[in-house]
């Protein structure tokens, strides 16, 4: 794996966002390095995707500070499209367009909105389709493919806009189990490339595969984060210890019988 | 083989005249579908943003058109507003401006409808690939709105086509009312004229609306999503 360089692409400061009076996250601050690949875990509820969403502007933000390269991110940026075109989002439900072929959904944003011409998008989206393997999928529709395709094609359609940063948003959870190993592993081959990524997951041992940081979140706040080794072998917090048991299965009162 | 009155089509331009009555009832359902359309759409954006307001008055109309019988809206737009404001609308003008406005209640409906259906998601995802608001409905969210409104909207057409049979209730001549016309001035010399003019009515309805319908169902199979 390349060695990280230490410059943040992505910080965060004091982020506070509420629905109403409920507060899902308060007063958080990250930094996200170059090449980095985070996941983040928690229990459901904690403000995971919605900390995805902030980051995206897809949700408006009470107080703090989101910047990607220095520039703020927020629902008001005049330039919100062209901040957006450098972040790539992936989401849980497969949202591709229906009514768009794999090629056409790929060429989309590349074309109408980076006016690029359609023989270097095309020429590029065709290399990327055929390397997580859906090179003849590229005339089908959406309806026609599998949950487990649909998502690797969401994920091409995200890196065809060249962004800076990518995020998933529990990506595989809507999938049938033997399909989530083909979106994980494009996602294995991104950090292998050096790709930026924040990753919002249940799988966890995906995420000790892949994550360069775990951060584990709580109450709307990180409540801790390190390498996957000491995350999942010593969490220091008892919140992240019971929450690593809830993936842990042992029988108890296995009765002896005398 | 019993005498079913064809020949009496035959007879002067009987044949002709039917066709002109079709022609009438075609021409008044489709000035109203041309008005109602654009109408409708404009009335269903407005229906499905989430202005209280709005909403509350174009579901008052709605409700209002849907709930009276067309015979009822027509007798009220031609002799009420005769009583009422002196005006005087010829019934085809009248029958023009029943139709449009039931059309556009019925077609705001369905627009708002395909609107609504388009999941959050598709805006989101369209969005987060930094498209405009404008580029996110043109290139997103209003084609899936169209390919599932066009079957729908064909349907309501064939329907105004056919409700116009109720316009010869405030004297226009249209094509039911030349057949009842035809079969009066026939009574004695071709008594059995009704069953076989009345069937010209029928197949001549039928002719309008089935390709109209079949177009539907071909749009409705070929439909995306």
């Amino acid at each position: 794996m390349p060695e990280p360089v230490l410059t943040p692409v992505l910080t965060i400061e004091h982020l506070t966002k509420k629905f109403g009076d409920l507060t899902v996250l308060s007063d958080l601050s990250l930094q996200v390095h170059e090449g980095e690949v985070i996941v983040i875990l928690g229990a459901s509820g904690c403000g995971k995707s919605t900390l995805l969403r902030c980051i995206n502007a897809l949700e408006n933000i009470q107080s703090g500070e989101i910047r990607l390269n220095g520039e703020i991110i927020s629902q008001d940026s005049k330039n919100l499209s062209r901040i957006r075109q450098q972040i790539g989002m992936v989401f849980q439900s497969y949202e591709l367009f229906p009514h768009l072929s794999v090629l056409a959904n790929i060429l989309l944003a590349p074309m109408k909105v980076q006016k690029r011409s359609r023989a270097s998008a095309e020429q590029e989206a065709l290399s990327l389709l055929s390397r997580v393997g859906l090179a003849e999928k590229a005339n089908s529709f959406p309806r026609q493919l599998s949950g487990g395709q649909k998502q690797r094609v969401a994920i091409v359609r995200a890196l065809c806009m060249h962004p800076k940063i990518l995020l998933f948003d529990e990506i595989t959870a809507a999938l049938d189990p033997e399909m989530v190993r083909e979106v994980l592993d494009v996602i294995l081959d991104l950090a292998e490339q050096g790709r930026t990524m924040l990753i919002v997951t249940h799988e966890m041992q995906f995420a000790q595969a892949v994550a360069d940081r775990v951060i584990f979140l709580d109450d709307g706040n990180i409540k801790e984060q390190g390498t996957p080794e000491q995350f999942f072998n010593s969490p220091k917090t008892e919140r992240a210890k019971k929450f690593l048991q809830t993936f842990t299965f042992k029988r108890k009162n296995i009765k002896i019988s005398g | 083989m019993p005498d079913l009155g064809f020949e009496v089509l035959l007879k002067g331009r009987n044949f002709a005249r039917i066709l002109e009555g079709l022609g009438i009832a075609l021409r008044v359902s489709m000035i109203s579908v041309a008005m109602s359309i654009p109408f409708g759409i404009l009335l269903g954006i407005l229906a499905a943003w989430k202005n209280i307001f709005a909403r509350a008055v174009i579901r008052c109309y709605l409700e209002f058109v849907r709930i009276m019988p067309q015979l009822v809206l027509l007798f009220l737009v031609y002799f009420g507003t005769t009583r009422a404001f002196g005006w005087n609308l010829s019934g085809e003008v009248a029958s023009i401006i029943v139709f449009t406005l039931w059309g556009t209640a019925e077609m705001s409906d369905l627009v708002r409808g395909a609107l609504i259906s388009i999941p959050a998601h598709q805006y989101e995802s369209a969005f987060s690939l930094g498209l405009t608001k404008s580029q996110v409905y043109q290139y997103v969210i209003l084609p899936q709105t169209v390919r599932r409104l066009l079957p729908l909207s064909i349907n309501l057409i064939t329907r105004m086509i056919k409700t116009t049979s109720l316009i010869l209730m405030i004297g226009v001549v249209e094509v039911l009312k030349v057949a009842q016309q035809i079969i009066e001035a026939n009574r004695m010399s071709s008594p059995n004229a009704a069953f076989g003019i009345y069937l010209t009515v029928f197949a001549l309805y039928f002719l309008a609306c089935w390709p109209i319908s079949l177009f539907a169902k071909y749009l409705e199979k070929r439909q995306v999503c």
